[in-house]
């Protein structure tokens, strides 16, 4: 069956979290008070960190697998990532740190979909800008054109809008919606705003500090 | 009439000195930075070395590693056709090995301090390890990596004690501006002794605004 599923313990020094879910094509939303181990998860989903027992599966071929020593590396999982700060490179311009993302394709191709995706997400007339230069709601909008992309199987956004104001936000939720159903990506949003939950989740996890309660929608 | 043959040899020996210690160190730094092992300790306290020890005594462990009798000494003869002690290459070694620590601490510590969410946020993005190191490390590490070089160049242009032992004090041939300036205070040659040191003393200066204001201001 096509999905995400996670069954994980994951472990940092002085916290552990246990995870279950499945997330289908479309939004499904991490929600819970900070500290309860959203982002943790989303980490290793991505692969920077290694569950120490469970498995991660995407479309029935595992990412992770303690047990029997599967750990896929980040770079081969088909990932965009959004984080709450946009760690995007400054020293690169907006359309170099999205061509960097472009995985096929020669320079000058990969340069034109970096330019065709910041049109999408309404950051055309940004391309050339300084990047250091750009608001909290532009870079957001530049990083999630990067996280498109790689042609991306699965989106990870952490806690992407709490560093916007109010209309940057509402515009953002607006267009994570559409971009999700328009290239069929499994995402997971990590947030603690009812907002976000209310607006975007098609399905949502409910985190409890150290693991997952329940999974609605199953 | 000034001879200015020191300076000109102590600047061309040192910029390739510099130009070897960086990619040396870099490098170095690099592997330091991100491989942690029980040896990272003892790899550091060796690449530090040159720092904490006198000059000669540096000199004199290159002299019997590099010398006529030993297995690089002779490796290097069976290739070039001539010794490397005594020689300006043997002045560019003692450079290089003088500057490479100074390049190799700042640059790891540059390196470290690269926020690893910018790495992993490149790997995300599919780019393989050299390209995470290329786009995002070393950029973002720059500065940091600037002012090691700067501090490296200094120090192989200032070098006296090993560069007296691997390169000899040869005038017209391995005599660097730092050694003509010791040979014209022996001789009382005042006014060599004093141009020699002005310049030396002037391009410390100018290294060191270098790194103070451009290399270590924040972005």
């Amino acid at each position: 069956m096509s999905a995400l599923r996670v069954d994980v313990r994951v472990e940092v020094p002085g916290f552990a979290v246990e995870a279950a879910f499945v997330a289908d094509e479309g939004i499904t939303v991490l929600s819970g008070p900070s500290g309860s181990g959203k982002s943790l998860t989303l980490a290793a989903v991505a692969g920077t960190t290694r569950p120490v027992s469970g498995t991660i599966v995407l479309d029935d071929a595992p990412l992770a697998d303690a047990a029997r020593g599967v750990h896929v590396r980040t770079q081969d999982r088909r990932l965009g990532v959004v984080h709450q700060h946009a760690a995007l490179l400054e020293h690169r311009s907006p359309r170099d740190n999205v061509a960097l993302a472009v995985r096929e394709g020669d320079g000058a191709a990969r340069r034109a979909r970096a330019l065709e995706l910041l049109g999408r997400v309404g950051a055309g007339a940004l391309a050339d800008a300084r990047t250091a230069s750009l608001s909290g709601g532009e870079r957001q909008r530049v990083a999630l054109a990067r996280a498109l992309a790689g042609r991306p199987r699965i989106l990870l956004l952490d806690e992407p809008f709490s560093s916007l104001d109010a209309p940057s936000r509402e515009a953002m939720r607006a267009l994570v919606c559409a971009l999700v159903v328009e290239h069929r990506v499994i995402a997971l949003v990590v947030t603690h705003d009812e907002r976000d939950v209310v607006t975007l989740a098609d399905r949502i996890v409910r985190y409890e500090p150290g693991r997952t309660v329940a999974a609605d929608g199953e | 009439m000034t001879d200015w043959y020191p300076l000109w040899l102590s600047i061309r020996v040192s910029i390739v000195a510099t130009v070897i210690a960086s990619v040396l160190g870099v490098a170095l730094a690099y592997l330091l930075a991100k491989w942690r092992s029980r040896w990272t300790p003892i790899v550091e306290a060796v690449v530090t070395l040159p720092i904490v020890l006198p000059p000669t005594v540096l000199g004199y462990y290159l002299l019997t590693l590099l010398g006529s009798r030993s297995v690089l000494g002779r490796a290097w003869e069976s290739v070039f056709g001539g010794p490397l002690v005594f020689t300006r290459a043997g002045a560019v070694v003692a450079a290089t090995v003088s500057a490479l620590p100074f390049v190799i601490r700042a640059a790891r510590a540059a390196i470290s301090n690269v926020d690893a969410r910018m790495e992993e946020t490149a790997r995300t993005m599919g780019l393989a390890e050299w390209r995470v190191a290329r786009v995002v490390t070393l950029p973002l590490a720059s500065r940091g990596i600037g002012a090691g070089v700067a501090l490296g160049f200094a120090r192989a242009l200032g070098d006296f004690g090993a560069t007296v032992m691997v390169a000899g004090n040869i005038p017209g041939q391995t005599q660097t501006l730092p050694v003509a300036v010791y040979d014209a205070v022996q001789a009382g040659d005042d006014a060599a002794a004093r141009t020699g040191s002005l310049v030396l003393g002037a391009v410390a200066v100018v290294v060191l605004i270098l790194v103070t204001q451009v290399f270590a201001r924040r972005r």
